[in-house]
């Protein structure tokens, strides 16, 4: 657990870059930074292993008050990575990731074992082991970043804008795949990013800061989406607060509709039906353009089924919206097929769920 | 011509050429060893750059003849004493090094000195296994420039009378002989090519991450 405790930062010149801010990032979550430039985010973050002294106020980590931790110490159970890698460049990968295990003498080749180990944990062939940075891209170098982060086993980890200096595709990637080790490892994490999507999708509580460095909300971001403290909350995160809102709402005690299914080399009329293989797995919707035809391959609109316990409105109306007439593909656990969805079904939650003032 | 006078004197030249090796190599290792604390001071404290910078820059513009005659009064040698020549050569590195070494310094990505200081590295491990490894290809291509401004100015401390390769000059223009005087040019710049290879392949074996081969 990482406390604050009425922390202030004010500079020489007299500007306030943290006014009196209290939070406390929960032991084994991943707690998100987030705000405009200028609001103190990354000075918060540099605070936490003291890469920023304080002006008052106290910042506990694990309970202890970090002023008075041997700062290098401390900062050898922190993992630390930040937005452009800053790997060394004089070293290899393997070098690179064993930078924490190395200063703290432990034994060489357990930690290189431990090393590829990382590599691959976050998606690295082995092969890049003994490579130097510049023959990585900025995608790889960021992962490397982590796996050197993770190397020492820190109880905690600091992100400094970690996935934002890489092009949108990988950062979708490097996301997902983050989010992914955390399952396993669950560290307790901070987190800055100037990215409320980022933010929503990353975060199990996300600390929303003006500038100034005034805190605006602490919250889940079911509850910041639900319940913007203020109109400056409400608009950072974003005109299409209401749609992400709905990732957060899972399906959830839904008939489907029983839209018929056709096989391949069966006839069509003009209304749209769910095309299936013949073990009842839905390919996409066809219909008849003209008269009666006969269902080809290529007359298919392919389209992506949602699995009905697992999936949220978000993705019951982008698959609605997606598809040719209004309709979501709805399948089971094993793929089979089980109905259709109308997009009316969102429209009807929606009224239903905010205007029971929905919190989750 | 008279080539004769190169193969009856080839012992000579082979021990001025040794003295000359000695005189460059010494001062400049002793300057570099000089030069990075210097430029580490200049680099980390932004406001005392111009005067340390500045400050050994101007020892450059000291004649070095004047040097020579002036050190051993200063530092109570004796005039034939080629402690002198070292001494002077010293500040000689010193005032070319200090600039590109606090260079060097500040070339260095910001990133990785961050992200040590940010995982625990103290700041003399930040300095010795960041910062400066990462500067040495800079620092190495300066250092190619002192080494050759070195070979040349040590030649003139035949006028003091210490021997190296520019008592052949001083020998020619007594005697009227043109020979050791191409000689002398000659040994001068082979040993300037020489010393300047071996850096560039120092800088290969030292910095064998590097993209374009260090230098």
């Amino acid at each position: 657990m990482i406390e604050f405790k009425n922390v202030v930062k004010t500079y020489d010149n007299g500007t306030t870059a943290v006014d009196d801010l209290s939070f406390v990032a929960p032991t084994g979550k991943i707690t998100v930074l987030v705000g405009p430039s200028g609001c103190g985010k990354t000075t918060t973050l540099r605070m936490i292993n003291r890469l920023h002294k304080q002006s008052s106020g106290s910042i506990l980590l694990g309970g202890e008050d970090t002023a008075k931790l041997d700062t290098i110490a401390m900062r050898r159970t922190i993992g630390y990575v930040i937005q452009n890698a800053g790997l060394f460049p004089h070293q290899t990968i393997l070098d690179n990731v064993c930078a924490v295990p190395y200063l703290n003498k432990n034994d060489k080749r357990a930690s290189q074992e431990r090393a590829l180990d990382l590599l691959e944990i976050v998606g690295l062939d082995r092969g890049y082991a003994s490579r130097y940075p510049w023959q990585l891209s900025g995608g790889q170098q960021q992962r490397v970043g982590v796996a050197r982060a993770l190397a020492a086993d820190p109880p905690y980890m600091l992100m400094d804008e970690p996935f934002s200096a890489v092009d949108p595709i990988v950062r979708k990637q490097l996301q997902s795949e983050f989010l992914r080790i955390q399952a396993d490892l669950a560290k307790t994490i901070v987190m800055v990013t100037h990215d409320i999507d980022e933010a929503l999708k990353l975060g199990d509580q996300i600390v929303v800061l003006k500038e100034g460095g005034i805190l605006a909300q602490v919250g889940t971001p079911a509850q910041l989406l639900a319940n913007p403290a203020d109109r400056f909350v409400a608009d950072f995160l974003g005109q299409s607060r209401g749609y992400h809102a709905l990732n957060f709402r899972p399906l959830r005690d839904l008939e489907v509709e029983q839209t018929p299914q056709a096989c391949v080399g069966e006839q069509l009329s003009n209304e749209w039906v769910v095309a299936c293989t013949t073990d009842h797995r839905p390919l996409g919707w066809a219909r008849a353009e003209t008269g009666i035809q006969e269902l080809r391959e290529d007359r298919i609109r392919v389209a992506s089924p949602l699995e009905l316990g697992a999936s949220n409105y978000r993705e019951l109306l982008d698959a609605a919206l997606a598809s040719p007439c209004g309709q979501a593909i709805v399948v089971d656990a094993r793929g089979t097929y089980v109905g259709t969805l109308s997009v009316d079904v969102v429209a009807q939650h929606v009224r239903d769920a905010n205007g029971n003032e929905y919190h989750s | 011509m008279n080539l004769e006078w190169v193969g009856n004197n080839i012992e000579l030249i082979g021990e001025l050429t040794l003295a000359h090796l000695w005189l460059t190599l010494l001062p400049t290792a002793l300057g570099l060893a000089l030069s990075i604390p210097l430029g580490y001071l200049a680099f980390t404290h932004r406001r005392s750059y111009p005067a340390i910078v500045g400050g050994s820059s101007l020892f450059y513009t000291i004649p070095s003849l004047a040097l020579f005659i002036l050190l051993p009064k200063l530092l109570g040698t004796k005039v034939l004493d080629p402690m002198n020549v070292v001494v002077a050569l010293v500040f000689y590195t010193v005032a070319l090094l200090v600039r590109i070494v606090a260079d060097s310094l500040a070339s260095v990505s910001p990133d990785a000195v961050f992200a040590a200081e940010g995982m625990g590295f103290t700041r003399l491990q930040t300095f010795f296994k960041v910062q400066l490894p990462i500067a040495i290809p800079a620092i190495l291509s300066g250092l190619r420039v002192v080494v050759v401004s070195n070979i040349s100015i040590v030649t003139m401390a035949a006028v003091i009378g210490i021997t190296q390769l520019g008592t052949l000059f001083t020998m020619g223009f007594t005697r009227r002989m043109f020979v050791p005087i191409i000689v002398g040019l000659v040994v001068c710049l082979l040993l300037a090519l020489f010393l300047d290879r071996i850096l560039v392949l120092l800088g290969k074996i030292m910095t064998p991450w590097s993209q374009k081969g260090a230098l």
